[in-house]
């Protein structure tokens, strides 16, 4: 799996089924993003789900709105479908 | 029988009464009986709509309706809310130690509980209902059942599993989503009536005429995702349309470990409480089951909005866990009270 920030524009023209976890900036500009896709048009990759989740959590205030973050278990249980997560 | 509430009436009547809890117990061997001894004597119960005065003189219509064990009639004027503020020292929690709400994988039970949604719709992650754990767990996943919000992907979520080592988590998932009318997500839109619009405080869907709604989550003794089912109101949403399972079912959830359950977190072992953002989340009448509860069952429980008295519920043989929150978190049924601490308070509902 890859883990990704990108533009909301890149996520748009990724493919979708491959696309386990989404997860929008408080913004709605940019994407967290779990991928079995390899992605080169993005704005940050993380080595791992571990980082990935660490970074929310030290930048929360650009991705959750209490003050926490992604949690681990979140991008791993994944859940992303497109045709209802816009 | 209570004491008539006309006519005629006895002594020996209003000496049965106040003695068994029956005017019409029969005739006793009473001596020394006397509307004075009586009305000085009797220890009146407050709960009864008529009781005499003790200012003499003591008339025999003073007992008029007097019912010496009348139970105490249903309130609802209070509820629990969960701060805004996070850690654990703004808790709403318990631990039982007695095994009473160790339920498992392979047991039957239901959840339910009444909500007035306090966070706006750029909070952007979980809101936690409801969470019981391991007390102390190394793991959120230890012994745990949880219920959620996530609010990012609007959908309700209920988790169960265990994990007592790095290395051995198994976890049973089911989740409704409220925002789409089409294939199996249409009994949530359904049930939720919140449009294509997510749940927030600003869009409550169905609510009571307090704006709360009333969340039951059930499961049944098969240990799978497909075994649980929401209800929003009386509203059933029917089996998770989107479902969630990793690892074995072993090893099982324990039937003797001390619980922690805890009210707008996310695990108190684990330190974290999430909860709402634009006001506070509000919580109401609590109630826990070791049955699965049907969908007549959830009807009747929602009462058409009204939060009903649950120890009079036809399956009030199986409500193992109840708490109003009427002035304080103590338990109606069941012997742990929930303590409520620093910003989190009972208020009015």
């Amino acid at each position: 799996m890859n883990y990704y920030i990108l533009s909301e524009e890149v996520f748009e023209t990724i493919e979708k089924d491959n696309v386990h976890f989404m997860h929008k900036s408080m913004d709605r500009t940019e994407r967290l993003v779990a991928t079995t896709d390899l992605v080169s048009d993005r704005i940050r990759k993380f080595n791992n789900i571990n980082t990935c989740s660490s970074y929310t959590f030290t930048n929360h205030s650009n991705w959750v709105g209490d003050g926490t973050g992604v949690e681990v278990e979140e991008l791993e249980q994944g859940g992303y479908i497109s045709q209802v997560d816009d | 029988m209570v004491v008539p509430s006309s006519g005629a009436i006895s002594l020996i009547g209003i000496k049965n009464e106040v003695d068994q809890e029956d005017y019409d117990a029969g005739e006793e061997e009473y001596t020394n009986i006397s509307l004075t001894n009586l009305a000085t004597q009797t220890t009146f119960n407050a709960n009864s709509g008529s009781a005499p005065n003790s200012s003499t003189p003591h008339g025999m219509s003073e007992w008029y309706g007097y019912d010496h064990d009348a139970a105490a009639s249903f309130v609802n004027a209070k509820a629990v809310s969960k701060t805004l503020s996070t850690g654990t020292a703004n808790s709403i929690n318990f631990v039982d130690t007695d095994d009473t709400f160790n339920f498992t994988g392979t047991t039957a039970w239901s959840i339910s509980f009444w909500v007035k949604a306090g966070w706006s719709n750029s909070l952007n992650t979980n809101i936690h209902f409801f969470i019981g754990q391991k007390q102390n767990a190394s793991y959120q996943l230890s012994d745990m059942i949880k219920v959620i919000y996530t609010e990012s992907t609007n959908r309700i979520r209920l988790q169960y599993g265990n994990k007592t080592t790095a290395s051995d988590a198994w976890t049973k998932q089911g989740e409704w989503l409220f925002h789409s009318n089409s294939g199996a997500y249409a009994a949530g839109y359904a049930a939720a009536g919140l449009g294509s619009t997510y749940w927030s405080a600003s869009n409550r869907g169905y609510v009571n005429s307090d704006n709360y709604t009333m969340i039951t989550v059930t499961k049944s003794s098969t240990n799978a995702a497909s075994a649980m089912k929401l209800y929003w109101n009386a509203n059933n949403a029917g089996a998770p349309p989107i479902t969630y399972t990793s690892g074995s079912g072993s090893p099982a959830m324990s039937t003797t470990n001390n619980r922690s359950w805890s009210v707008g977190s996310n695990g108190v072992a684990n330190g974290e409480i999430k909860t709402g953002n634009s006001s506070a989340t509000v919580y109401n009448d609590l109630t826990m089951w070791n049955k699965e509860l049907s969908a007549s069952e959830v009807s009747s429980l929602y009462n058409s909005g009204t939060v009903m008295d649950a120890t009079t519920h036809s399956a009030s043989s199986n409500l193992v866990g109840y708490w109003k929150w009427e002035g304080n978190g103590n338990a109606t049924v069941s012997n742990d009270n929930f303590t409520i601490s620093g910003g989190s308070a009972i208020v009015n509902k």
